[in-house]
């Protein structure tokens, strides 16, 4: 079986790069990382990419296999598949994208949430915040994102001006916590509009690695509330 | 590589839920902090875990602190320390409020507003404390994500390889800062400070594949603090999970049920169907672990060092699907790994398990105060150094209390931020001239790595010593185990100071590697060397080649150091339990192994309402 890896250098020269893989197992495809860990061994003790838990929940190992991006602990290959960074985020080598800058962007702006905010005698909870902690923050999301795309390199290295789905996800669940008070929603709804959440409005969508519903518990409703 | 300086009051080593915790009060005392990381900000084991923490008096109000600390030096097999113990239960519950303040809504009793905790106590619990959030450990991340960065006042900065620590060189020795490696940048920074937290616990990545937990358990924190004159206690107790998946590829490793999974009929059985444990829900982790261990150094293993759980006779009549919807309902992704790792007629609980046992948590570790202040060889306080959370030793000793580890990082990661934060800000300030000949000297060590060509890669090294280490220091040792680990150990350690490493600037991925085996290498000496000094079986493995009925005659921690570059270890007094706490602990256990082996044996006809009726229980709690 022989795949391919776009390997990548800090000065931008990329290289598509044949690989083989020598099953685990007789009859079972590799995962992603499956591959990338034997390559690693075997042919390129160099190849950089990142992985953590191997199942799922850490949400650091997404890349892209054929130009969509996958959580390459999970995602089962075929022969001649493509492996990549994620096209979202800048490459720092091979497969490694930088990604603080994503959080960055938010830090210090969304009003947090907190049991001892509010005293209004309702429920502390409900299943839409508590379903929103859901994500990985796998980042996923961010592809064919039309906002995200407006960031250019440059903002990228000195400060993200457009939004993404994750970080309207964090700005919604500051909106819908049942112990936020009115002003801590105008502040992160503000948040949303100053991240562009306007485009939003025209677009057809975007889709979380794990399984949360963006358009329907995120984009939607809030779009519906601050443009 | 480019050289960088930047100055804070407190430096927090790692993002998971100690070290956030540890970075938000030190932050609350008023002083400058850096919080590094090499994974991205929070992605840890903390985010990855089953998201269970202990909380006393969850359960009832009838819960003292004594009586959780008593629980934890129990479980330790006495040899945890009393005084961290009682830090732990006293600080509990307002840890676990701190981070309900942070945004962790779990679900309450509508009657007293509690968190409701598991109807039954979990593994070595006096009493129900064992509170359970509904996405797992994921859900603490948005409590942890605010924490972080919610303001400003935290400078975070991921991709960042904390390589070692700076001293002074006076007689005081007090912390200065370390040198950093910013992999995304592609430089050095010398950060100065005069507190430094050490929050990146976890080594098991010495045992992969078989572990289930985060690649980055490199042993950092143990081998940095080792190497900056510190002394680690019980380097020998890691913690298996009995059951994971055993097949070599994507899951292996990766966790398909504690003791608890194996209802009230599940068996354990060696390659060829003999049943080699039952009343396995009433058995300890460790007990199971090496029950698979011991069937294995036997040669009664599959060919892939595993033996099979046998949950078939569970799964008849009502009884039966109420316990199928218990394991479906509580651990979903522990059920989904079964699915996909062992099979769909697994899943179903039709066939067995073929499974072995996986690390999962370091229970020594750095030997510190109750303060959270790192000791030195001769029992001095580090002016300057604190740790937290799984990088801590001293609280689990031979056995970790369920539920516990959580609860540990936000209790001393609350602990050492504050003090280490307070220290700092009324410590003279460090600069360029206090750290100039710590900082050369570290400086010029890693340089000198860099750029050098060598006859392997740190990669394959790594490879050989998670063989050799899973081998000798895995949940099955003998003497002559250990001395092959110690053995290659040395071969390994030459093979990586001259391995091949690039001198690129940007994430230099041989660097990496080289900086972590070196720090696994670390780890492995102290296993080894600490491991040798424990000839019993006590804790969280088994000796096959000594008498493990007896007890023990001396009872001992271990404590291990650096001196002159080689592992020393010796041991250190510790209680032994009183004959009557022997006593009563013993017949507590074989009234439960009764009540399993009675289930066993009794018809069917006479079985199936008791064990329904049990379930019920757990599976109303559940709901």
């Amino acid at each position: 079986m022989t795949y391919k890896i776009k390997l990548q250098k800090p000065d931008g020269e990329t290289e598509i790069r044949d690989v083989g893989f020598e099953p685990i197992q007789e009859g079972e495809l590799p995962t992603a990382l499956d591959l990338l860990l034997q390559v690693q061994e075997r042919e390129l003790p160099e190849l950089a990419f990142r992985y953590g838990c191997r199942n799922k929940m850490c949400g650091v190992c997404t890349i892209n296999v054929n130009g969509k991006p996958r959580l390459a602990c999970r995602q089962k290959l075929k022969e001649g598949d493509e492996l990549s960074a994620l096209s979202t985020l800048p490459v720092i080598r091979d497969l490694v994208v930088r990604r603080d800058q994503i959080n960055r962007q938010l830090q210090g702006r969304i009003p947090r949430t907190s049991e001892t905010r509010s005293d209004n005698g309702g429920p502390v909870t409900s299943e839409e915040y508590d379903s929103l902690n859901r994500c990985v923050e796998c980042y996923f999301c961010l592809d064919g994102c039309p906002l995200h795309e407006q960031n250019n390199d440059e903002d990228h290295q000195t400060g993200l001006k457009h939004g993404n789905p994750y970080a309207f996800l964090k700005v919604w669940q500051a909106v819908v916590d049942p112990l936020a008070n009115e002003e801590d929603r105008a502040t992160a709804l503000d948040v949303a509009r100053d991240l562009g959440v306007k485009t939003c409005a025209d677009c057809d969508g975007c889709k979380c690695g794990i399984g949360i519903n963006l358009m329907k518990d995120v984009i939607r409703p809030l779009v519906a509330v601050a443009v | 590589m480019r050289l960088e300086r930047q100055s804070f009051d407190v430096i927090v080593v790692g993002s998971g839920m100690s070290g956030v915790t540890a970075a938000n009060h030190a932050k609350s005392t008023g002083a400058r902090v850096l919080l590094v990381s090499k994974d991205p900000v929070i992605a840890s084991d903390s985010k990855i875990s089953e998201g269970i923490i202990t909380v006393r008096a969850s359960g009832s109000d009838d819960d003292s602190t004594s009586e959780l600390a008593d629980n934890v030096i129990e479980s330790s097999a006495n040899l945890g320390n009393p005084e961290i113990a009682r830090t732990f239960a006293e600080k509990n519950q307002d840890a676990y409020q701190w981070l309900r303040q942070n945004g962790l809504r779990p679900n309450l009793n509508p009657e007293n507003d509690k968190p409701i905790p598991f109807g039954v106590p979990m593994g070595g619990h006096s009493q129900p404390r064992s509170v359970k959030h509904n996405h797992g450990g994921v859900e603490h991340s948005h409590s942890l994500w605010q924490a972080a960065l919610s303001d400003q006042a935290i400078t975070y900065m991921e991709d960042v390889w904390f390589l070692d620590l700076y001293r002074s060189d006076d007689d005081e020795g007090r912390v200065l800062g370390g040198l950093v490696y910013h992999a995304a940048e592609g430089c050095f920074i010398s950060v100065m400070a005069p507190a430094v937290i050490l929050a990146a616990g976890g080594l098991n990545t010495l045992y992969y594949p078989n572990t289930d937990t985060m690649k980055g358990n490199s042993g950092d924190a143990y081998a940095i603090a080792a190497r900056a004159g510190a002394r680690l206690v019980d380097m020998e107790q890691v913690q298996f999970i009995p059951f994971a998946v055993a097949a070599p590829g994507s899951n292996q490793g990766l966790v398909v049920g504690e003791p608890f999974s194996a209802g009230a009929l599940g068996v354990l059985k060696d390659k060829d169907g003999n049943v080699i444990m039952s009343e396995i829900m009433a058995k300890t982790r460790a007990e199971c672990a090496a029950a698979v261990a011991v069937a294995v150094s036997e040669g009664k293993g599959t060919p892939n060092e595993a033996c099979y759980l046998d949950l078939t006779p569970n799964i008849k009549g009502r009884s039966g699907e109420l316990f199928k919807a218990i394991m479906w309902n509580n651990f979903p992704s522990i059920m989904d790994t079964v699915k996909r790792g062992l099979g769909r007629a697994e899943a179903r609980f039709e066939a067995p398990w073929e499974i072995k046992p996986s690390a999962h948590y370091c229970m020594g570790g750095i030997d510190a105060t109750e303060e959270a202040r790192v000791q030195d060889q001769n029992g001095s306080i580090i002016p300057g150094l604190f740790v937290a959370g799984q990088a801590l030793g001293g609280l689990h000793g031979g056995n970790r209390l369920g539920s516990t580890s959580l609860a540990e990082c936000l209790v001393f990661g609350s602990v050492a931020g504050r003090q280490a934060g307070t220290f700092a800000r009324s410590a003279p300030t460090v600069g360029e001239t206090d750290v100039a000949a710590s900082e050369k000297q570290t400086i010029d060590f890693y340089e000198s790595r860099l750029g050098q060509a060598g006859d392997t890669w740190s990669i394959r090294i790594l490879r050989q010593l998670q063989a050799v280490a899973w081998e000798g220091i895995g949940p099955a040792r003998n003497a002559e185990g250990i001395d092959r680990v110690q053995e290659s150990t040395k071969t390994l350690q030459a093979q990586n100071e001259a391995a091949n490493i690039s001198d690129d600037e940007k994430w230099n991925q041989s660097f990496i590697d080289y900086v972590e085996c070196r720090n696994m290498l670390s780890c492995a000496e102290m296993v080894s060397s600490a491991s040798a000094e424990r000839p019993k079986s006590i804790g969280a493995h088994v000796r096959l080649d000594e008498d493990t009925t007896a007890p023990a005659e001396e009872h001992y921690s271990t404590s291990s150091q650096l001196v002159e570059d080689v592992v020393v270890t010796r041991r250190v007094p510790r209680p032994p339990l009183a004959p009557e706490q022997w006593e009563s602990q013993r017949r507590t256990r074989e009234a439960t192994l009764e009540k399993f082996r009675n289930i066993a044996a009794m018809s069917e006809e006479e079985r199936e309402p008791l064990l329904a009726g049990m379930y019920e229980v757990l599976a109303g709690e559940a709901s």
